[in-house]
């Protein structure tokens, strides 16, 4: 029994044990960094799926962010929908969504791929920021968060512990799903697009459907993950479509191990507890700070932080 | 109505020759070390900004000219040397879209710790009107612009295309080892390349600060521009830049006109997907 096999499942159940506890000894303010955290690793995961499964690099990963959050938004404000009604419009408007666009977009490839995705984004964002009456363009819009309903009792999310525990379970499920996704021989497939296409073209793989289908699968996710942050802020505007927002999900992804599902939570996890950090530490120079630890980081560890592990497991098993 | 056009398209054309510079940079660097340089909007702020000081305290506009692009050499030569030799060649595009995208941070933070937030502007240094037809005049300042622009980008094309720097340099983009056992020194090209792109976008920014407001944030925007452009160009095909540059502000002039200008915006990149979509290869073959 190699040592892989033995400290993963030990690491796995004191992650769990940790963000299942951790809202009875955190603080309020570090209760809602936690949040921010799980969401962001939920959209972190949308890119990590086409960029580090697929190796599609999606640089308009903000389209999907801005909608699902505009998806969540809209059907509360004007038709009081519940949280559930809300959840599943801002699935069914995401899932419809990417997989038009990734129908459209399948057949291009490296720069042109980025090239692609970057101006969809900001057509949208333009489009966004030009609707002030629907979308409220850079001052936003701001919402009653409904309460959640599960029939017989309703639970407020403007308790952070709720909200905590009700961002948890749709991240953990949502992983777990996605998790299984890429064990199933489906998703291998879309693995060994990513190694080489050619090849397995040539085994016999609709390479554009396996590519559509990961978009598709990215896009919902980092959609769920847009509609989870309106809920956690109560306000989104036209500036969650700006590139910025896409610039993020690839650092947090890069930095935590692309290729690997945990990475994509491994890095916001860092970076946004340290942003903090060092934020409140020294305002002014917090962003030079950061920039030099991204370079630093980009430098000395070009597979992330997962990637660290990786290799060091492996060297082990040798 | 036709006067308004006719203005709108005048500035759209300007537009095109300064940001068509500004995509050459970008062009330069994507070409040489495959890395999409998102500071690119930073290093044209750093044009703007240095131009707004020079004015204030040399008091004439026209030291910038000079000592914004020199300003910006130092830098890039300092950011070369501090992150990017480090065998940044040959990496993921995304890992070095990371580094420049630290890169931004740095230079952005850095402009606004010295410059401040706000916007500023500077006065128009030229401030005489060209008269067209009728009663209409347009700013000479503008015609200045553009003629600046399109005289960089012709000495860029003499340059690469004459001098036997020039040919190292088309030598390294196309094969950088084979360039290295021709006995070309290839690090040293892809040093003088970064820092030549880089001033590139600071010559862009020297020559549009006395057109709009000055703040260290203001590169956002015409880094996509930019990198659009270069897509659909076709890489470092420079009449392609040209002509793409000119789609994009054309388009976009016209749409202001009739609709709302952020919707024209996006609408003009609307037109440049479709544009990307007919011919994914660039418009121009060569």
């Amino acid at each position: 029994m190699s040592d892989k096999t033995v400290y993963k499942p030990i690491a796995f159940c004191a992650v769990v044990a940790f963000l299942v506890a951790a809202p009875h000894f955190l603080s309020l303010f570090y209760k809602q960094l936690l949040i921010e955290i799980l969401i962001f690793g939920l959209f972190s995961l949308g890119f990590d799926i086409i960029y580090g499964f697929t190796g599609l690099l999606n640089f308009g990963m903000s389209v999907f962010f801005g909608l699902g959050g505009y998806m969540v938004l809209l059907p509360i404000l004007h038709w009081h929908a519940g949280i559930w009604t809300a959840l599943l419009i801002c699935i069914a408007a995401c899932s419809l969504f990417s997989l038009c666009y990734g129908c459209l977009i399948a057949r291009f490839k490296s720069h042109y791929f980025v090239a692609f995705t970057i101006v969809v984004s900001m057509i949208f964002f333009y489009i966004a920021m030009g609707q002030r009456p629907i979308t409220g363009s850079d001052e936003g819009l701001t919402i009653k968060v409904p309460a959640l309903d599960f029939g017989f009792f309703t639970l407020s999310l403007y308790n952070t512990m709720t909200k905590y525990y009700f961002v948890l379970a749709i991240c953990g499920l949502v992983f777990l799903i996605v998790r299984r996704f890429f064990r199933t021989p489906y998703g291998r497939a879309i693995v060994a697009v990513r190694e080489n296409e050619a090849r397995a073209q040539l085994i016999g793989y609709n390479t554009r459907n396996l590519k559509i289908a990961s978009f598709t699968l990215s896009g919902v996710v980092a959609g769920i993950a847009g509609g989870l942050y309106v809920l956690h802020l109560g306000f989104t505007s036209a500036n969650s479509f700006y590139w910025l927002w896409t610039a993020r999900s690839v650092w947090w992804t890069i930095t935590g191990g692309a290729g690997t599902l945990v990475g994509a939570f491994i890095g916001p996890a860092v970076l946004v507890f340290f942003e903090d950090l060092i934020s409140t530490w020294n305002p002014d120079f917090y962003l030079i700070i950061m920039g030099a630890i991204m370079i630093l980081m980009i430098t000395l560890a070009p597979d992330g932080i997962a990637g660290l592990f990786k290799l060091r497991f492996s060297r082990r098993e040798k | 109505m036709t006067g308004a056009l006719v203005l709108s398209l005048l500035n759209a054309a300007v537009w095109a020759c300064v940001i068509a510079m500004v995509s050459l940079g970008l062009t330069l660097i994507y070409g040489q070390l495959s890395i999409i340089n998102i500071a690119h909007g930073a290093m044209y702020a750093i044009g703007a900004i240095s131009t707004f000081y020079m004015t204030a305290f040399l008091g004439s506009w026209a030291y910038s000219l000079v000592a914004g692009p020199l300003i910006m050499a130092a830098v890039a030569v300092v950011i070369y040397l501090a992150t990017l030799r480090y065998r940044i060649i040959g990496y993921p595009m995304a890992t070095t879209l990371i580094i420049s995208y630290g890169l931004m941070f740095i230079l952005e933070q850095t402009l606004f710790l010295i410059f401040g937030g706000a916007p500023r502007n500077i006065p128009n240094p030229l401030p005489f009107q060209v008269p067209l037809f009728g009663r209409t005049t347009y700013s000479g300042y503008r015609i200045f612009a553009a003629m600046f622009s399109l005289a960089i980008i012709g000495a860029l094309v003499t340059f690469l295309k004459k001098t036997k720097l020039g040919l190292w340099i088309r030598a390294t983009s196309q094969d950088h080892d084979t360039a290295s056992a021709m006995g070309i020194p290839v690090p040293s090209v892809y040093m003088f390349t970064f820092v030549l792109g880089s001033v590139l976008a600071a010559l862009g920014g020297v020559v549009v600060a006395p057109m709009t407001s000055i703040t260290p944030g203001m590169g956002h925007d015409i880094l996509i521009d930019a990198f659009i452009i270069v897509i659909v160009a076709g890489f470092g095909s420079i009449p392609g830049t040209i002509l793409s540059a000119l789609i994009l502000s054309l388009s976009n002039g016209i749409f202001s006109v009739f609709f709302d200008p952020v919707l024209a915006k996006g609408m003009s990149l609307a037109v440049m997907v479709g544009v990307l979509y007919w011919r994914p290869e660039g418009i121009m073959r060569y």
